[in-house]
């Protein structure tokens, strides 16, 4: 087929004088023949008509007159691209195309090329006015501009074809970064293996969703922070198994939702802290009416046995029984104090009585003055320097208890090491005894209110209170109070105070 | 006072030193012979080497308390015959409850009278007689 003199086309109005003239003629494109040089040699009505020249104006002069000016120079050069392998393609794929009518205004234009066989190179170019497409393209991409969400267009191998601004102010990437980057770069490293799963199914059955229901998604910023996201889905129509992501930073949700959450979990702790302190109240009444019961038992007893059968005793049987009432007794009132104490504590209704303490001469006075350790081994070892201002009183409760318990677990004939020491710019005041030990699980509960270890030796007496009220002594000093032992080999109870302790506000608890 | 069979051997079983020579008091006079342990191991090594008619039982003890004494007891059949009474400071009807479940034949709360320990032991014993 050969268009070579392009007259039936100059003609225009003219009897078409072929079938392939005809086709020419009618074709629905603008249709424009030019040769090896780039001349046209024919054109159609429909170039006339999209153009605004006549055929003569356009038959023997340069192709690049259709186009604006400024693509003249790279035309030429396409041109002789296209001369040197002509096949049948679309013009400057992906680029943006313009013609530029008579009157010098410009239209967008998409362009096919033929080549026409023969040797002498012409090509058949058919150009189509694509201004009413241009304008909803561009009116889609207003849409994707403006709309409110983050949303990009991801093709089926995962690479970002489109953005918005709301998604390159959201991600931190210029809308250069984002296009033709892979879209798993939005995701943090550790998802992006199972986000390209995701994907290639999502390809598979792609349908309107939410992507992730139920999981907790994340974005990756460009400076490497992760913020949580909600993205929906949208295949486009087409061949290319392109979707539409729309991308929502839920930051704010989720901080609202994970308050909603700590806050309920507190009041759940509440109530459940709550319950635990009733039951503990319930535990430490039942184990004082057990500790009282004790005590009254005897002394019910052997005055009760005095008082019905004097006679029947001797006399040293009578003073043995008199003894043990009196020691009962003397247990009770310790238990009340040891109560009152803890109740004085827990109100904090206890004011430190700071003063210059010799704490060897203390430590001396309080082994001395208790009556369980009359007749047992006691060594008393200070290694430092004697003085510090505390509260004299305080530090007996917490020797005490600690000395007390020792005597409860120690064999009577093995030594109770009390020593004091440097550490840390204060004073390490420990209890060794070589006793029975504390089972490991007990030992972090040592000094909880009323709590008792199951391995007590004489039925656990002294009711869990002694520890925790020397531990709340020890809080008010600005000391700090530990233990440690090994079951069969001994127990380790210390307190750590500082040099000068400070005048207490009175608040005592610490928990 | 009420008196017993002179020779029926009670065996009580607590820690508390007072409490052991208490109970001498009240049931040795009574015609009891008493004997003593101071926790639940010794009390099973009492039984074992000793004919026991009743054993009064207390419920918090070290190395084996009431509890353990009592299970023993339900699993060896050489212990099974010995009616136990069991003695606590251990007020709740839950215990009370508990210790039944586990063989014992009475529950008493301390403080006991001396008066109370003898009925009760006199009936449970001589239940058994008959």
């Amino acid at each position: 087929m050969k268009f070579g003199d392009g007259r039936s086309a100059r003609k225009g109005q003219g009897q078409p004088q072929s079938r392939f003239e005809a086709i020419f003629r009618y074709a629905p494109d603008a249709i424009v023949i030019v040769n090896a040089d780039g001349t046209i040699i024919a054109a159609n009505d429909q170039v006339m008509a999209l153009f605004g020249h006549s055929a003569d104006e356009l038959v023997g002069r340069e192709v690049e007159l259709l186009l604006p000016e400024r693509y003249r120079g790279t035309h030429a050069g396409h041109r002789e691209g296209f001369r040197a392998a002509p096949r049948i393609r679309e013009m400057g794929a992906g680029a943006e195309l313009f013609g530029l009518r008579a009157d010098g205004t410009e239209f967008p234009v998409e362009i096919s090329l033929s080549p026409l066989p023969g040797e002498e190179g012409e090509v058949m170019a058919a150009i189509r006015d694509v201004t009413d497409r241009k304008a909803v393209e561009s009116r889609s991409q207003a849409i994707l501009q403006f709309a409110p969400d983050a949303t990009i267009i991801v093709d089926g191998t995962g690479q970002i074809l489109s953005a918005n601004r709301q998604m390159t102010a959201l991600f931190g990437h210029s809308y250069a970064d984002l296009l033709g980057m892979q879209v798993e770069a939005l995701v943090p490293e550790r998802f992006r293996q199972a986000h390209v799963t995701h994907r290639d199914s999502f390809s598979a059955a792609p349908r309107v969703r939410e992507m992730g229901a139920g999981a907790e998604l994340f974005g990756l910023r460009a400076d490497g922070t992760e913020f949580p996201v909600e993205i929906s889905l949208s295949p486009l129509p087409g061949p290319g198994s392109d979707v539409m992501a729309t991308v929502r930073d839920v930051t704010d949700r989720r901080l609202a939702r994970d308050a909603l959450k700590h806050a309920l979990e507190q009041e759940r702790d509440a109530a459940q802290k709550l319950r635990e302190a009733s039951r503990i109240k319930d535990e430490f009444l039942d184990i004082v009416a057990h500790e009282l019961r004790t005590p009254v038992t005897a002394i019910g007893g052997f005055a009760d046995l005095l008082d019905r059968q004097w006679d029947s005793h001797d006399e040293p049987t009578r003073r043995d029984m008199v003894a043990r009432i009196l020691r009962n007794s003397r247990e009770m009132s310790a238990l009340v104090e040891r109560l009152l104490d803890m109740s004085r504590l827990q109100a904090g209704r206890v004011d430190l009585a700071l003063e210059e303490v010799d704490i060897a001469a203390l430590l001396h006075a309080i082994v001395d003055g208790l009556t369980v350790l009359a007749d047992r081994p006691v060594t008393i070892q200070v290694d430092s320097d004697p003085m510090i201002v505390s509260d004299p009183s305080a530090l007996r409760h917490i020797v005490s208890n600690f000395l007390t318990n020792a005597a409860k677990f120690a064999p009577a004939d093995v030594p109770i090491e009390v020593r004091a020491r440097e550490s840390e710019g204060g004073l390490l005041v420990e209890v060794q005894d070589y006793g029975l030990g504390i089972p490991a699980e007990d030992v972090p509960h040592l000094f909880e209110h009323f709590y008792q270890g199951d391995n007590q030796p004489k039925g656990g007496r002294g009711a869990g209170i002694g520890l925790s009220v020397a531990r709340r002594y020890s809080d008010l000093l600005g000391g700090k109070i530990s233990a440690s032992s090994t079951l069969g080999e001994g127990s380790l109870f210390s307190v750590w105070l500082p040099r000068h302790s400070m005048p207490s506000d009175g608040s005592g608890a610490n928990d | 006072m009420i008196n017993a069979d002179p020779g029926r051997v009670l065996l009580v079983v607590d820690d508390e030193d007072d409490i052991r020579v208490l109970l001498q008091m009240y049931l040795g006079p009574a015609g009891y012979d008493v004997r003593t342990a101071n926790d639940g191991l010794e009390a099973l090594e009492r039984l074992a080497d000793t004919h026991v008619d009743l054993m009064l039982l207390d419920l918090r003890m070290p190395k084996l308390d009431g509890w353990g004494v009592l299970q023993r007891m339900r699993d060896d059949p050489k212990f099974a015959a010995v009616p136990t009474v069991v003695l606590s400071a251990h007020a709740s009807p839950e215990a009370a409850r508990r210790a039944l479940e586990a063989g014992a034949v009475a529950f008493l709360n301390k403080p006991v009278s001396q008066e109370d320990l003898l009925a009760l032991l006199a009936e449970h014993l001589d239940r058994r007689d008959r």
